[in-house]
């Protein structure tokens, strides 16, 4: 008898301490919240969010917890889900940007991609959770981009999916850089097209052209063509790196050239001024970086029409938009961004959208995160207030289950 | 500059009490072999410390009551390690002010009490480490000897004016530049000169002076007081100051030693060239082909630093360096150089290799006795910290190394260290 | 230069600095030392004798032929020679990279060999006897590289290994790959058309499968696990050398089947990279070390073992990473990296444990001939 009790005692003794060990993905995990904002219904006031194996369980009213469970008691906190950035271009390292090609759709930005980077662990510090790397805008058709995790136990968990898109470029940007420097060997290869915006378009033009000529013509098709005809055939959508109105326009003219759909349009600083066109075609729209103009020469030498209500009024037209980074290096504060979208103009529902479902949604990972339900990725923000006021600190956040970044314990903002 | 500096220093400085085990009390660790670097190794004895100092070594020291025992039998207890090149508390960047010849400036106004990892160079058994300006200069500045210790934002000082460093032939790429040796030589020759008109010319000013105010006094007297008759002679004008003449002619005076960072022969040569010419007490740095002319070192009876003992510390070697050996230091202790041994690496966590470094020389031909001496008591000696550091003697710093085996293999480990009378780091204590 | 043209320039080189079989002088018992032989427990008091520069018997008193020289090893290590994975040793640093073609598959580093020079010669004392020549890091796929004897420089094998580059130091601005993506692209590329087209792949057709092994050179811990996932990819037998995410790799290569080639230890004193090795070994990776001369001493592969070791790395497991382990990663292991019968008598007498650094070498013997014996023994 005694030793039967001391038996129980042992594993009861066993059972505390594994509950008193940190959040792990295969336990159990409850996080009491005063208010959850799901972002797939309204926002419960004082909810419990369950986790398990790196899933959201069940998210529950009320404060009870169930028995066994890992508690994390956020108090007055906010709940919201992880933010997805759809279009970043930090945490790879080394040059993004083939110099020494136009076309490259084989490239797959995965390659650069450092799971190190201290602009990823920045980018958690700042409540982003999952992110679109994209390739770089030097090269009119740039290749695929890769969806990463911002924090994760290896590549295997970091990557949600490398590939299945394609960037091209319709503005200037590729096409500098391509003039022969006089110092220069006059057979380098930075010397060739284009080095006009026409250029440009004409260089994507050629590329359409060719393979929709292949496939029409039955001819195998080599890895670079096939890249581009599932893009062309509206397997895989396109993202549009553009900024003017013309590039914009210029954009639906290719597309309607040759058959493009699931287009989504990157940048879009004058989106505005075609809202109607955009909305009209069911074209989502990512925008930035945002909030930091008028930064450089060109975009004031080039005469970039910056309108502070781009987003607001985009989303009044019916367009579906997305806040992201797009800055080289840079993760963005998206909430900070969110809130400025809406002193512009953006109604705050919204502008909470568009850093969450929208984005996720635009990229294709909206099954698995951008909200909180049963089933989804367990990708969390805990928050102290208000997610679209400046002065709410983001305390906690949860990637996979797992606290990738804990403001009280001291974690250091250089990670 | 200097009594703000001391003084910043000693608002950085612990207070007296040490806080780990120890106690403001005595301590004292029995039943180790002692090396104590001053005489025979002490088969089994006690070491008794006190206020920070060792109070007493030997076969068999009186224990007071009080004390706090530390049972030490079956291990050796050595001298802290001292790294005679090391760039721990330095910034990273490159410390060398722009100036060809700059002998005022100090290391000490340059160092970052809250360097990192001074706590992993100590677990290694080094408390003490020489820190010297950059070698872009032809004469960078002042070195310095500090403590290592334990937490960060403490510094504490051995010496703020160990030598005055100087290179010849270091040039600034990694360039193979023979006008660059010739420059540097004619530069630092001149400085030392002019400090001697300097030093002439104010040692004729202070005669000239005496004589004046002699000669005033009997004219004075003459006059019978009366200043207005009196026929008074002119005053001896007084030389300007030179900063950088002042303190070269402390090193023309003998008092401080003046560090020559030199690897080839050549360079060398030149740099045993001064010390014929002025008589100053010169100190050979770096000296990395000193193996070929060890005679010519010998017999001026100059010290040398040999930095780096080992490439597999400090990284690959710059051409400067000249044809690099690993028994460098071996061959210039037999020829009856005064060797000490620095690691030379890139930062300031190299200087824990300090041990393994005296290991390499004494695998090269550097007799056992003298590669540890070479990281105790010749480089305090060199250093001109030998006052505090570098043996285990009464009234000297009590900074010590306790291992569990031959200090020299890199098998034994470093199970306590003791500085300045605390106990800073005890294996598996903190752990 | 067409590739038999470059073919007929490396006879010559190989020509030039000696071929594998050499006139020995005379037989050679190592006698009564501590024997570690790579296969099995230390021998406490144990006998080598060599014949024609190869291991004729291991054992206890093993009997000698008559005229047999007689080596004295009481009282020392008897070991077999240290395998460096990886060196630039007697190539001149502007000869590291044939960087006009980025998958430079036809030019060996063998070529560029200096064997004349000082540090060549010297370096036998550190007790390597065997070296991987490696061309630098600025090709993404370089070699093949060859695996050479010092002493007289003999060629051990020829075309030993593939070096590839997964890192940022393989891009440049005026040729490609320019960015990583390229880089990557063109990799696996290649190795793709090595798997699906043999024909006219040159050495990569051996590397995709396991016949050759490879070497990859990464920065990051991103860069290792594309490493991991290309070998798993194309089944090549690869290892992976890193500076930067050596302490990382222990949660990376375990159950991948890569090995690791560890860089000069003393160049990376923090504590996490010594101790990485150890943690390596403890979840049953390979290891070998490297010295990446010249910029080390010689090729300075002990003080590595020792820092790994007294920072947790095994005795026995540090000595396997200096001897046959090595051998394994290099391919080499039918001829070196063991003291057993038939192997080539490459080995390290040691006055003291191989691990202590302050433990002098005594002598070095590679193929039989004494190539180095320090003074006074």
């Amino acid at each position: 008898m005694r030793a039967a009790a001391l038996r129980v005692l042992g594993v009861a003794l066993l059972a505390t301490l594994a509950c008193a060990r940190e959040a792990r993905t295969d336990g159990l995990v409850a996080i009491k919240a005063g208010r959850v904002i799901t972002m797939s219904g309204a926002p419960i006031d004082g909810a419990v969010v369950l986790i398990q194996d790196g899933k959201i369980k069940q998210i529950r009213p009320g404060s009870a917890v169930p028995e066994g469970a890992t508690v994390i008691d956020a108090g007055d906190s906010v709940v919201m889900p992880g933010l997805v950035d759809a279009n970043a271009r930090f945490g790879t390292r080394g040059d993004p940007n083939e110099e020494s090609d136009e076309l490259t759709p084989t490239f797959h930005v995965a390659g650069a991609l450092d799971r190190d980077s201290a602009a990823l662990k920045r980018a958690v510090q700042l409540g982003v959770t999952t992110l679109r790397i994209a390739p770089g805008t030097a090269d009119v058709i740039a290749g695929t981009g890769v969806i990463v995790k911002s924090a994760g136990a290896g590549l295997s968990s970091t990557i949600v999916r490398d590939g299945g898109d394609l960037q091209i470029g319709i503005q200037d940007e590729p096409a500098y850089g391509n003039d022969i420097p006089w110092y220069s060997r006059p057979d380098s290869f930075y010397f060739r097209q284009p080095t006009t915006r026409m250029g440009v378009v004409w260089l994507l033009r050629e590329a359409l052209f060719n393979t929709k000529t292949a496939i029409q013509a039955g001819r195998p098709l080599d890895a670079r063509l096939a890249g581009i005809a599932a893009a062309m055939q509206g397997k895989t959508p396109i993202y549009v790196m553009l900024r003017t109105a013309v590039d914009i326009e210029t954009t639906f003219t290719v597309a309607d050239e040759f058959g493009l759909r699931k287009l989504v349009l990157v940048e879009c600083t004058e989106g505005y001024k075609l809202a109607g066109d955009i909305a009209r075609r069911g074209v989502p729209v990512i925008l930035g970086p945002c909030y930091q103009y008028p930064r450089t020469w060109p975009e004031a030498d080039q005469g970039w029409d910056v309108n502070w209500n781009n987003a607001g009024l985009l989303v009044k037209a019916g367009v579906k938009i997305a806040i992201a980074s797009n800055d080289p290096d840079t993760p963005a504060n998206l909430l900070t961004w969110a809130g400025l979208a809406v002193r512009a103009g953006l109604p705050a529902d919204e502008a909470l959208k568009a850093v969450t479902t929208s984005p996720a949604e635009i990229i294709g990972v909206a099954d698995r995160v951008g909200s909180l339900g049963p089933g989804k990725d367990a990708d969390l923000l805990v928050l102290s207030g208000d997610p679209l006021r400046p002065t709410t600190m983001v305390q906690k956040v949860i990637v996979n289950g797992r606290i990738a970044f804990d403001a009280p314990s001291g974690a250091s903002a250089h990670g | 500059m200097v009594p703000v500096v001391a003084a910043l220093l000693a608002a950085l400085q612990v207070p007296g009490a040490p806080e780990s085990s120890g106690g403001p009390g005595i301590l004292a660790i029995e039943g180790a072999r002692i090396l104590t670097m001053t005489g025979s190794p002490v088969d089994s004895g006690t070491v008794l410390i006190a206020d920070g100092k060792v109070k007493a070594v030997g076969a068999s020291v009186e224990v007071p009551a009080d004390a706090k025992r530390i049972d030490a039998r079956g291990k050796t207890l050595i001298p802290g390690l001292i790294d005679a090149l090391s760039r721990l508390y330095l910034y990273p960047e490159e410390l060398t002010e722009s100036t060809a010849l700059a002998p005022e400036f100090r290391i000490v106004d340059g160092i970052d009490p809250y360097a990192k990892h001074t706590d992993e160079v100590l677990r290694y058994g080094v408390t003490a480490v020489h820190v010297a300006p950059g070698n872009r200069s032809l004469i960078g500045g002042t070195t310095a000897v500090l403590k290592v210790e334990p937490q960060a934002g403490t510094v504490e000082l051995v010496t703020d004016c160990a030598a005055v460093r100087g290179q010849i032939g270091v040039p600034a790429g990694d360039t193979n530049s023979s006008l660059a040796r010739l420059t540097t030589y004619a530069a630092i020759r001149d400085a030392l000169l002019s400090t001697r008109d300097d030093l002439f010319t104010r040692g004729k000013y202070d005669r000239d002076v005496a004589r004046y105010d002699k000669k005033r006094a009997e004219a004075l007297t003459k006059a019978g007081g009366d200043v207005v008759k009196a026929q008074l002679p002119e005053r001896p004008r007084k030389p300007g100051t030179d900063r950088t003449n002042a303190v070269l002619a402390r090193v023309l005076k003998g008092e401080i030693p003046l560090q020559i960072e030199a690897y080839r022969v050549a360079d060398i040569l030149n740099a045993l060239r001064l010390k014929d010419e002025f008589g100053i007490p010169l100190v050979l740095l770096g000296c990395s082909e000193g193996y070929r002319i060890p005679d010519e070192i010998a017999r001026r009876h100059v010290p040398v630093i040999v930095a780096p003992v080992s490439l597999s510390f400090s990284g690959p070697a710059p051409l400067r360096y000249g044809e690099h050996s690993r028994a460098n230091a071996a061959v210039l202790a037999k020829a009856g150089v005064n060797v000490a041994l620095g690691v030379g690496g890139a930062d300031g966590l190299h200087s824990k290799f300090v041990r393994a470094c005296a290991a390499v020389a004494a695998a090269n031909g550097l007799d056992r006795d003298l590669a540890l001496r070479a990281v105790t008591v010749n480089a305090a000696e060199i250093l001109g910290a030998s006052n505090r550091i570098g043996t285990i003697a009464d009234g000297k710093d009590a900074d010590l190394v306790l291992l569990d085996g031959d200090p020299l293999s890199t098998l034994s480990t470093v199970e306590m260290v003791v500085l300045d009378g605390a106990v800073a780091y005890q294996k598996g204590a903190d752990r | 230069m067409k590739a038999p043209a470059i073919r007929a320039l490396a006879c010559l080189t190989v020509a030039l600095l000696g071929t594998a079989t050499v006139a020995h002088t005379q037989n050679l018992l190592v006698k009564g030392g501590r024997v570690w032989t790579g296969k099995g427990e230390a021998m406490e008091k144990a006998d080598v004798l060599i014949a024609d520069g190869k291991i004729a018997a291991v054992g206890a008193d093993v009997s000698a032929p008559e005229g047999t020289r007689v080596l004295d090893a009481a009282g020392k290590w008897v070991l077999p020679g240290f395998i460096d994975a990886r060196s630039h040793l007697g190539l001149a640093p502007g000869e590291l990279d044939e960087t006009v073609t980025p998958l430079a598959t036809d030019t060996e580093v063998l070529d560029a060999l200096w064997a004349d020079r000082d540090e060549v010669r010297r370096a036998a004392r550190s007790g390597v006897t065997s070296l991987l020549l490696s061309p630098g890091d600025a090709n993404p796929i370089a070699g093949p590289c060859a695996v050479v004897k010092l002493g007289r420089h003999t060629v051990l094998k020829r075309d030993a290994t593939l070096n590839l580059v997964l890192s940022a130091s393989a891009l440049m601005y005026d040729r490609r790959p320019t960015s990583m993506p390229g880089l990557l692209d063109m990799v696996r590329q290649a190795l793709a058309d090595a798997r699906d087209k043999p024909a006219g792949s040159g050495p990569l057709v051996k590397v995709v499968g396991g016949e050759m092994p490879v070497t990859i050179a990464c920065d990051g811990i991103s860069d290792v696990e594309r490493a991991t996932q290309l070998a798993t990819e194309f089944h090549a037998r690869a290892s992976v050398a890193t500076v930067e995410a050596l302490d990382k790799l222990a949660d990376i290569l375990p159950g991948t089947g890569v090995s690791a080639i560890c860089p000069p230890l003393g160049a990376t004193p923090a504590e996490r990279f010594l101790q990485a090795p150890g943690r390596l070994a403890a979840k049953g990776v390979k290891l070998a070390f490297s010295s990446l001369a010249p910029t080390t001493d010689e090729c300075d592969l002990r003080t590595s073992a020792a820092l790994a070791a007294a920072a947790g790395l095994p005795a026995d497991a540090a000595l396997r990473a200096l001897t046959c382990d090595a051998a394994e990663i290099l391919g080499v292991g039918d001829r070196v990296g063991s003291l057993e019968k038939g192997k080539d008598a490459d080995l390290v007498i040691i006055a003291g444990d191989p691990l202590d650094i302050a433990a002098p070498i005594d002598c070095v013997i590679i193929d039989g001939d004494i190539t180095y014996q320090r003074e006074g023994t």
